[in-house]
């Protein structure tokens, strides 16, 4: 009967869990704190933020000014029968130079937490 | 007792083969967490800097020139989506279907929607906020269509 009992509890359990999946992912590396610290405000130029931070994902024209954009993105994502759910959490870092190419500014400020690894589509 | 014990397993199997393949499906995907009013209560239009909001609340997700300034947007997005496939169990009762390409037969009910927030913060040329507002659009974010 124990056999039987497991073997039938083994069943559900295997047929209830098919089509579940589980996974994480990331676009780019997240931040270093020590890399955005090496940035000097007022010395740096166009070529030492490439060195340190890579070249950006975007350049924008803002009036006389030119700002670097850094973004990377976390997804976590659960699937259990018929319920599914996706969380993505982006962080972006602007480097703001003046017209000469020297970095005036460096905006990361408080990094968002990691997305949660949810598989329930309801409530927040 | 076992007995209506191992018709509940029985029963919990049938519903798992019913429903394979996801015939029934909720799926939500969302993008970054909703910025609340209570969160941008500090912003004072004509004092409040750049740098005092992105010590805050972080990096806005994008940056672009107007006119007379800069604005920034903070996004999120939220995606709900429902389907239901209600003709696919058809076919363990009726097997001849399975000879049938599905599409002459299968019935799908869908729906959802997209619901975007977004904080947006226009700063002049000096990068102070001179507006910030937000784009409520969280509840076009459902399961029904």
């Amino acid at each position: 009967m124990i056999v039987i009992r497991s073997l039938l509890l083994v069943t559900v359990a295997a047929t209830l869990l098919q089509g579940c999946a589980f996974f994480r992912g990331n676009y780019d590396e997240d931040f270093k704190q020590e890399d955005v610290e090496s940035i000097r405000i007022g010395s740096s130029t166009t070529q030492d933020v490439a060195t340190i931070l890579g070249a950006p994902e975007r350049v924008i024209a803002v009036h006389d000014q030119q700002i670097f954009h850094y973004y990377n993105y976390a997804v976590k994502s659960g699937t259990v029968l018929f319920f599914s759910r996706t969380n993505v959490v982006g962080n972006d870092l602007y480097v703001f130079f003046s017209p000469d190419g020297i970095v005036q500014q460096v905006l990361l400020g408080r990094q968002k937490p990691p997305p949660k690894l949810q598989f329930w589509p309801f409530g927040d | 007792m076992p007995a209506r014990r191992g018709g509940f397993f029985i029963l919990l199997c049938l519903l798992a083969i019913l429903l394979e393949g996801c015939p029934l499906a909720w799926r939500r995907f969302t993008i970054n967490e909703v910025i609340q009013p209570a969160d941008v209560s500090f912003i004072v239009p004509g004092t409040t800097t750049l740098a005092d909001i992105v010590k805050n609340l972080g990096a806005p997700g994008s940056i672009r020139p107007v006119d007379s300034g800069t604005v920034v947007r903070y996004h999120f997005l939220d995606i709900k989506y429902f389907t239901v496939n209600i003709t696919r169990p058809l076919s363990l009762f009726f097997p001849v279907l399975e000879l049938v390409p599905s599409d002459l037969y299968q019935l799908t009910y869908s729906g959802g929607g997209l619901g975007t927030d977004e904080l947006q913060v226009e700063f002049n040329k000096n990068w102070v906020v001179v507006y910030y507002a937000f784009a409520h659009h969280q509840k076009a974010s459902s399961y029904l269509p």
